[in-house]
């Protein structure tokens, strides 16, 4: 009874600090709302669409000006520029305005059909690595099924039916079957992730802030006062309404990705949400370790910054870990979020059985034990005044 | 002669401030952390963990049930592919699914029974790629390099029925393919990740750690800190050109050291991309520095608490990266957002920083974005400073 009741008192304790600092509102509403908000436009619309191609027609014949409707009516390409010359093309790709040039030299049309041999160049600008891919793929399709029905068209002069003549141009068929992202939508990966390392790095800042405060401004004997000299009632009392809040803003983020976005769902949405929860009473619990080893708000919020930030890399979810040196992969475990990120795609997309979140699950709690090791330490900083009013 | 004695009074106030500026950067473990160590250590990090640039083999399984010559030989071109790697070949798909399920592989390839009947026969044979989509790069691997395979299996095949029918083999080369498309990917060839996001990722950081270090470092009339001011009260007014100027030298000469580090040596350590010359580059940092100081200072008067940068600041990192057009096209994201975004100094930078240095473009092509910073660093400049001439003249007013 008493132990709730100091418990209560530290929250009460918390909740007006909370009220009187915007800092605090910032971390706690703003912040992530802000932050979640952003992300979920920007990757809102989801594919990569409609890229610029400048089409140099210098052959201006039937066959050429098939080639750049076909490359214009593809969903990843739009043709922007249609022009003879290719060095306004080439200006045009190093301002940046189109992405890829596809030219079609004189006389194509007249060698396709004397069977002649007619090449297409296209070049791709491949600074950026994920609209050159999608530019390639695009463009080689078209031209190939271009030059597809010209064959079939020749092949059934010489007296072939169509399948025959199929079989001929396309001898092996190679059916594609997507599996867990059908729509194979590259925002899925980026903005799922990303959401949650917001909403991670605004409960660790939250959390060292709240208990790097109390030492920066000297009041920890108050605190251990309203928490009956327990240090664990007073951690509890004052993280318990950032686990509440951070809670509801993962829910809110499950609905964007699911309900909104129509992320799809294929595992078990319990083990989802356990891990969420269990990863946000981790990563507060981590404030005690930067807390605890740099007894300096300012210090600690410096290096928790740089941690999450990295965390994002390491994750693998731009580039995966399979493909890093051994040294990264390492490295890469020292992140609760690698383990978190693991955990959410193979549940969501893959639909893991829950055999395979469990070691994720355990691997996160570890940095959860690690952080309570680093209480003590913080209840003798909050009784000592020479550790006090370290910014 | 009062002038002149003024003149002198405005060049040792810049230096003061300069030097002032310089010391509480190095005695400050937080603001070096941010300003120096981040640069040192984020680019080289990253660096490591993009060091094998593509991703290769990509371990999948085939299940091959035709047992013949033609689909050995198919397996073999999957396998000879750089992108994929065969590590196994279960017996049926159920064994194949199986071992997706425990992460041993991220693709299937089913050959099914009479493929080398049907692709000797002049009938269409079928082949099956499931892919797991559900981490991009892998998906592209299995997708990409499967269909090339198939692609240079299948033209080999219409080769060899066209050389049937009495073509030579020159003839029978064009008849498969009467009009092929040869794509020739330009600055970046090998489609290296590192090559792709590190440039720009090494802009934002610098952005990043200017803007949170300077706002660390305090606003200039916040209440934790005494006033940065040296003359009487009266005479502030003069003196905020001097300090203004002495603080954003402090920071450009950090700079130098941070892109000497980092636009220099990392790039030769890790091969990144490098068209440009050094002097270009120089010209186009010179306004982004500029602007992001600028914008840094005038955003450090709004904070309280010095650790406020931080609080207030750090979750813009990964959203300015995005916000760059880097690795999201800009065209994908909303207008209004992109309007937005033109605030931070990195969107601008980053598209006019890689055509100058992955792909070579003269110090002319990116004029547009070299003026726009200039302006912008104009821009803030002038709400810098009215601020401060607001601030200054109600302090010596209640005085």
């Amino acid at each position: 009874m008493k132990t709730k009741k100091s418990l209560f008192a530290v929250t009460k304790r918390e909740l007006r600090r909370i009220f009187h600092n915007p800092a605090y509102r910032f971390l706690l509403l703003l912040g992530p709302i802000i932050g979640i908000g952003l992300l979920f436009f920007i990757f809102h619309k989801g594919v990569v669409k409609e890229l610029p191609v400048a089409v140099v027609d210098r052959d201006n014949s039937t066959l050429s000006i098939k080639i750049a409707n076909a490359l214009d009516a593809s969903s990843d390409a739009d043709v922007t520029v249609q022009t003879p010359d290719i060095f306004k093309a080439r200006e045009m790709l190093k301002q940046g305005l189109v992405e890829a040039i596809v030219v079609i030299p004189f006389e194509t049309e007249k060698s396709v059909f004397q069977g002649i041999r007619a090449e297409i160049p296209v070049y791709i600008n491949g600074t950026n690595v994920l609209k050159a891919g999608i530019l390639q793929r695009s463009v080689l399709t078209t031209i190939k099924t271009i030059s597809g029905s010209v064959q079939l068209q020749k092949l059934m002069m010489t007296g072939k039916n169509e399948e025959e003549a199929m079989a001929r141009i396309i001898p092996v068929n190679i059916q594609r079957h997507v599996l867990f992202n059908p729509f194979t939508n590259y925002s899925y990966f980026l903005n799922s992730a990303l959401m949650y390392v917001m909403l991670f790095l605004f409960v660790l800042l939250s959390s060292i802030y709240t208990l790097g405060n109390e030492l920066k401004r000297g009041t920890g004997l108050d605190l251990l006062e309203t928490s009956r000299n327990s240090v664990r009632l007073a951690i509890v009392g004052k993280l318990l309404p950032y686990t509440v809040i951070f809670s509801v803003f993962a829910l809110s983020i499950n609905i964007l990705l699911y309900k909104i976005e129509g992320m799809p769902l294929n595992g078990n949405y319990l083990i989802i949400f356990g891990a969420q929860f269990v990863t946000i009473l981790t990563y507060q619990l981590m404030a005690l370790i930067f807390v605890g080893t740099t007894i300096n708000l300012r210090l600690a919020l410096s290096i928790a910054s740089a941690y999450s930030m990295m965390g994002i890399t390491f994750s693998g979810l731009t580039f995966p870990l399979e493909a890093m040196p051994k040294f990264a992969q390492i490295f890469a475990s020292l992140f609760p979020f690698t383990w978190w990120q693991k955990l959410f795609i193979s549940q969501s997309l893959r639909g893991a059985p829950l055999k395979e979140a469990l070691p994720y699950i355990c691997y996160i709690l570890v940095f959860l034990l690690v952080s309570l090791c680093f209480m003590p330490f913080y209840k003798h900083y909050l009784e000592n005044p020479k550790y006090w009013g370290k910014s | 002669m009062k002038t002149i004695q003024n003149k002198i009074n405005g060049f040792q106030l810049t230096a003061i401030h300069f030097s002032k500026e310089l010391k509480t950067i190095f005695t400050d473990s937080g603001a070096l952390l941010i300003l120096i160590g981040a640069v040192v250590i984020y680019p080289i990090i990253y660096s490591i963990g993009y060091y094998n640039e593509v991703m290769t083999d990509t371990k999948i399984a085939v299940v091959d049930q035709d047992h013949s010559e033609a689909s050995r030989k198919y397996t073999v071109m999957i396998d000879a592919s750089s992108e994929l790697e065969v590590v196994y070949k279960p017996l049926d798909l159920v064994s194949a699914e199986n071992l997706f399920m425990v992460n041993k592989v991220s693709g299937v390839i089913l050959i099914p029974k009479n493929f080398e009947k049907n692709v000797l026969s002049g009938k269409q044979a079928n082949v099956a790629v499931y892919a797991d989509a559900s981490y991009f790069l892998k998906y592209r691997n299995t997708i990409l390099a499967s269909t090339y395979s198939n692609a240079y299996f299948s033209g080999g095949i219409s080769l060899l029925h066209y050389m049937a029918e009495g073509q030579s083999f020159q003839q029978a080369k064009i008849s498969s393919d009467p009009l092929p498309a040869y794509t020739h990917i330009l600055y970046n060839p090998s489609s290296g990740y590192g090559s792709f996001v590190m440039p720009g990722v090494i802009l934002v950081i610098f952005q990043q750690t200017l803007l949170i270090g300077i706002g660390l470092l305090g606003g200039s009339f916040s209440e934790s800190k005494a006033s940065p001011f040296i003359l009487p009260k009266q005479k502030r007014r003069k003196e905020i050109i001097p300090y203004l100027t002495g603080k954003t030298g402090a920071y450009i000469f950090i700079s130098l050291f941070n892109i000497a580090y980092a636009i220099i040596l990392v790039h030769h350590w890790f091969k990144y991309p490098d068209k440009a010359s050094i002097p270009d580059v120089l010209m186009l940092m010179f306004p982004f520095l500029l602007s992001t100081i600028f914008l840094g200072i005038g955003v450090s008067t709004l904070f309280k608490h010095r650790e406020s940068a931080l609080i207030f600041m750090v979750f813009l990192s990964p959203i300015a990266l995005f916000l760059s057009g880097l690795s999201w096209p800009a065209s994908s994201i909303p207008q209004w957002l992109v309007s937005l975004s033109k605030l931070m100094p990195s969107t601008t930078v980053i598209p006019a920083y890689l055509r100058l240095r992955t792909m070579g473009v003269s110090l002319t092509d990116i004029k547009s974005e070299m003026v726009f910073m200039y302006i912008q660093a104009v821009v803030y400049l002038i709400l810098t400073l009215v601020y401060f001439f607001v601030r200054v003249d109600k302090k010596s007013r209640k005085a």
